[in-house]
């Protein structure tokens, strides 16, 4: 009698659990009729949708949508088992990345639920980012749809011919769309959004890796007048960076659920502290204006960190002055009173402000870095305290800001 | 006279002694262990496990003894709640408790096969998930990439199945093969 059938059917899904491996487990039902057993039990399949992340119940609809088509037999009912092999044919290619957004998901959702929970909604991607890989689902063995094989390089020119959204071949898009459908109506703020302004986000479906025969979901941002792009990477990479910027504060999000775009920190940001009041200065590209000159938003953050450092109670903001260093080595300097037509006060009450603006370059001599100050006055304008003093803004170089990168 | 020892009698009779805060990593003899006061005077029988395996189960216990990361793993096989994925940015794979198999593990494991499958059963009666763990994943380990044929003769097993079975099992099967 061989060791091996005193181990009992409860330790045998135990050991296949740390087999973790569907092909050997596959090989392991065929050895004996009670490793058969111990290969279907559902708490093993349950372990393994768990693992996976899986979500249980669109699966369970995939399914059953599946059997009502084929009026298939009543015996057939939905299993953890035929959950997971639903799961693991439908994304063949991709169960790594569906798990890694399953995770990105549930780590957004934890960080709305918290701070504005309505987001989730808008920025959950749901499932449609699947990929449209047609199967024959009869027999098991999988056929991947014909790809257009572009040998690993995004064939961004047939995207370009496939930019009439509604075309059916741009299954993919489905995507942009569904990302921005629920916070579209933002899109008249420019300074806030998903995760660019709309139509300046597309995904590219279709592009076999170099790596394996998996097919990539790139996000490339597009300037809609002038189809220029950049490449953002695979979706997966895109979102997990996205969400893992969200969740560590990155972005400011507005009490109405808007997402600002200008980052806290990273490229295009700066940050300088003058007399205890911090200047926190954030510019983006905006690809999808005019596309001779470029333009850029940005926003500036006032803050009265150390009351102390000022001595006076309040402060108020006086005259501003850029200072524009253009491509020629021409230096542009931008004088004017106030900020988008105020004067904001800070106090230790009100001790922040925020604004944001734009600004747009010649096309003939473009930006290469900004910097600036504000002009401040000790009390307010009306009833001064002291002589008026600048607070440093910080220069940002606009070259990293991935304008080159256009193609 | 060390309060802290207790006596295990092992299924054919031979008494081992070991300290309490060894073996109170089996969650059935510190259940036991609770429900009396103080440490009994006579030697708590397992029926289940013979000497030489209890003695490899002490010599595990007390490895890992001092070993708190050890200690407060769950077992991530017997409880599915305890399956928790580490949120680092990074950590794209899905966590293996398993990567944190050490050397030692490796020259504890290298043991017979009825042994290795002896100190799965000893682990599962005494609730050592630490234990459980990797004697499962050593046993897994005789069977990753190995064909049905080379699976039946490392454990020496003979098919049970008729023909149409069998068919019928390679057919079922069909879906998590071909990648």
């Amino acid at each position: 009698m061989s060791v091996s059938t005193k181990i009992p059917t409860e330790l045998m899904i135990d050991i296949y659990k740390r087999l973790d491996d569907i092909g050997s487990i596959a090989e392991c039902s065929l050895v004996c009729k009670q490793w058969y057993l111990a290969s279907r039990n559902e708490s093993l399949w349950l372990w393994f949708i768990e693992r996976r992340l899986i979500d249980k119940e669109a699966i369970k609809e995939m399914l059953c949508t599946k059997e009502n088509n084929t009026n298939s037999n009543p015996e057939s009912r939905v299993t953890n088992y035929s959950i997971y092999k639903e799961w693991y044919c439908s994304y063949i290619g991709y169960h790594d990345t569906y798990t890694n957004m399953r995770r990105n998901m549930r780590k957004l959702k934890e960080w709305s639920d918290k701070n504005c929970p309505k987001i989730y909604e808008s920025l959950n991607p749901g499932l449609k980012w699947r990929p449209r890989v047609s199967f024959s689902s009869s027999n098991g063995s999988s056929k991947k749809s014909s790809s257009n094989g572009c040998d690993g390089k995004i064939p961004l020119n047939e995207l370009m011919q496939y930019l009439p959204w509604s075309d059916p071949r741009l299954n993919g898009f489905i995507m942009a769309y569904h990302l921005h459908d629920g916070q579209r109506f933002h899109f008249s703020n420019f300074s806030t959004g998903l995760f660019g302004t709309f139509r300046c986000l597309a995904l590219v479906t279709g592009c076999r890796s170099p790596k394996n025969s998996a097919i990539l979901h790139h996000v490339v941002r597009i300037q809609s007048n002038t189809l220029q792009y950049t490449n953002l990477g695979t979706f997966e990479e895109f979102y997990t960076r996205y969400v893992h910027d969200l969740v560590s504060g990155r972005f400011d999000v507005l009490p109405a659920n808007q997402i600002v775009m200008m980052p806290n920190w990273g490229n295009g940001t700066s940050h300088a502290i003058t007399k205890g009041i911090s200047v926190s200065f954030s510019i983006i590209f905006c690809p999808e204006e005019n596309s001779f000159s470029h333009t850029y938003k940005y926003r500036v953050k006032l803050e009265l960190k150390d009351p102390q450092k000022l001595r006076y109670p309040s402060v108020q903001l006086l005259n501003r002055c850029w200072a524009v260093q253009c491509h020629s080595n021409e230096e542009h300097r931008i004088f004017g009173e106030g900020v988008v037509g105020l004067n904001p006060i800070l106090s230790i009450e009100a001790p922040t402000f925020s604004y944001f603006s734009q600004i747009q370059d010649n096309p003939h001599d473009h930006i290469e870095s900004m910097c600036g100050y504000f002009e401040m006055i000790p009390g307010t304008i009306t009833n001064p305290l002291g002589p008026s003093f600048n607070i440093e803004v910080a220069p940002v170089k606009l070259r990293s800001l991935g304008v080159n990168n256009w193609k | 006279m060390s309060s802290n020892i207790i006596k295990l009698q092992s299924s054919e009779g031979s008494i081992l002694e070991v300290s309490q805060d060894v073996i109170k990593q089996s969650k059935l003899i510190k259940s036991l262990l609770a429900d009396c006061d103080g440490p009994p005077n006579e030697a708590i029988p397992l029926p289940n496990v013979n000497g030489p395996i209890l003695a490899r189960v002490i010599e595990f216990c007390k490895h890992y003894q001092n070993d708190p990361q050890r200690l407060a793993m769950n077992s991530s096989l017997s409880n599915n709640k305890s399956f928790e994925f580490n949120e680092e940015y990074d950590d794209i794979n899905v966590q293996r408790t398993i990567e944190n198999v050490t050397e030692w593990d490796h020259e504890f494991f290298k043991v017979d096969q009825g042994t290795l499958f002896d100190l799965i059963l000893a682990a599962n009666y005494l609730g050592i998930p630490p234990l459980l763990d990797l004697a499962c994943y050593s046993v897994a380990n005789m069977m990753k990439g190995k064909s049905v044929e080379e699976i039946r003769s490392t454990f020496n097993i003979k098919s049970d199945f008729t023909p149409e079975e069998e068919e019928m099992v390679i057919r079922d099967n069909s879906w998590c093969k071909d990648l």
